[in-house]
């Protein structure tokens, strides 16, 4: 599928550009999907993607998942004009809803880290607010569970910090 | 048994504690996004987090998830709790939203957004002069949607 949204958009995105993640995996892309990336699109302007762009800490297969993504966005950044590269509004949303529902916490949050260090922004929005979506609604406890946060708190110390903002905990 | 230093490592290596490896301004950012009170809840979640959401850079004075609705009146000890202190800690975006706005509450709520105004006013000495900020006020059924510029 990554290959045939990327072969979608090569007219649009002129010289495709090698990414080369962590673990030495190749994804040939256009510069137009790999633009989304601030990061990647800021060497672009600086010329520096001839020998491939190395992203020294980002897996392969976080990777796949960005590129993916890029894939499917790429007609979001690409002109309005063309409606045949772009993917409907609603299928983009439809793909973003599967993409973070199916993700486990661990990949979720290597998939933010990801988002963060390559600067996509969308990408970063939508990934910090399925973690939010996930904590809404839950105790600390539960929260602390979900995400195995421990807790390093000695009992007196959470009680009393409880007391002091017990203006946000009774309801 | 409390946990130990080899504990905590393994912990970081994997497995364990899923928001450590996030740099705090994820965290802010996460904060952001959550109601309120939720957001000021995670501060007995672990020492690391005590603090945190007296600098997320976005509020969220709604009613949370599963929660009756939320009048200013009913509201008023929390967001002044709130806003206190978070003190000046920079602000990107703020959503007020009430089921009630009552004539009284009129001054009331002009405070909480004047205070609100200036921690804006703080991001923008800080960084980028005439960053823009959107303050959502929702009440009676209104809304009123405003910008800010700092001029």
């Amino acid at each position: 599928m990554a290959a045939a949204a990327a072969e979608a958009t090569i007219d649009g995105g002129g010289k495709m550009i090698i990414l080369i993640s962590a673990d030495g995996k190749r994804f040939e892309v256009t510069e137009a999907v790999a633009s989304q990336s601030q990061l990647i699109s800021n060497m672009i302007e600086d010329d520096c993607t001839e020998n491939g762009v190395r992203l020294p800490n980002v897996d392969g297969d976080i990777l796949t998942m960005v590129v993916d993504y890029c894939n499917m966005h790429a007609g979001d950044a690409a002109a309005d004009g063309d409606t045949t590269k772009a993917s409907s509004t609603e299928e983009l949303k439809k793909f973003d809803a599967e993409l973070v529902q199916a993700l486990e916490n661990p990949v979720l949050f290597k998939l933010i880290l990801a988002a963060n260090f390559l600067n996509i922004k969308s990408l970063l929005d939508m990934t910090c607010q399925r973690v939010a979506d996930m904590m809404s609604g839950k105790t600390p406890e539960q929260m602390r569970e979900t995400f195995s946060i421990e807790n390093d708190f000695t009992p007196e110390e959470e009680a009393a910090i409880r007391q002091e903002n017990a203006w946000a905990f009774d309801d | 048994m409390p946990p130990t230093k080899k504990a905590k490592k393994a912990a970081a290596a994997g497995g364990g504690d899923l928001t450590g490896a996030l740099p705090d301004a994820m965290l802010h950012r996460i904060l952001s996004l959550l109601p309120a009170q939720e957001a000021v809840r995670t501060c007995v979640l672990a020492r690391r987090w005590r603090h945190l959401w007296r600098s997320a850079p976005g509020l969220r004075v709604v009613r949370a998830a599963g929660r009756p609705p939320a009048t200013v009146e009913e509201l008023q000890g929390f967001v002044d709790h709130l806003l206190l202190l978070r003190g000046g800690s920079p602000l990107d975006t703020c959503e007020l939203s009430f089921d009630q706005i009552r004539r009284q509450d009129i001054p009331r709520v002009n405070l909480w957004i004047r205070h609100i105004v200036m921690c804006k006013a703080s991001l923008s000495r800080n960084r980028r002069v005439g960053k823009k900020m959107d303050v959502l006020l929702e009440g009676n059924g209104m809304l009123h949607q405003g910008s800010t510029h700092n001029t």
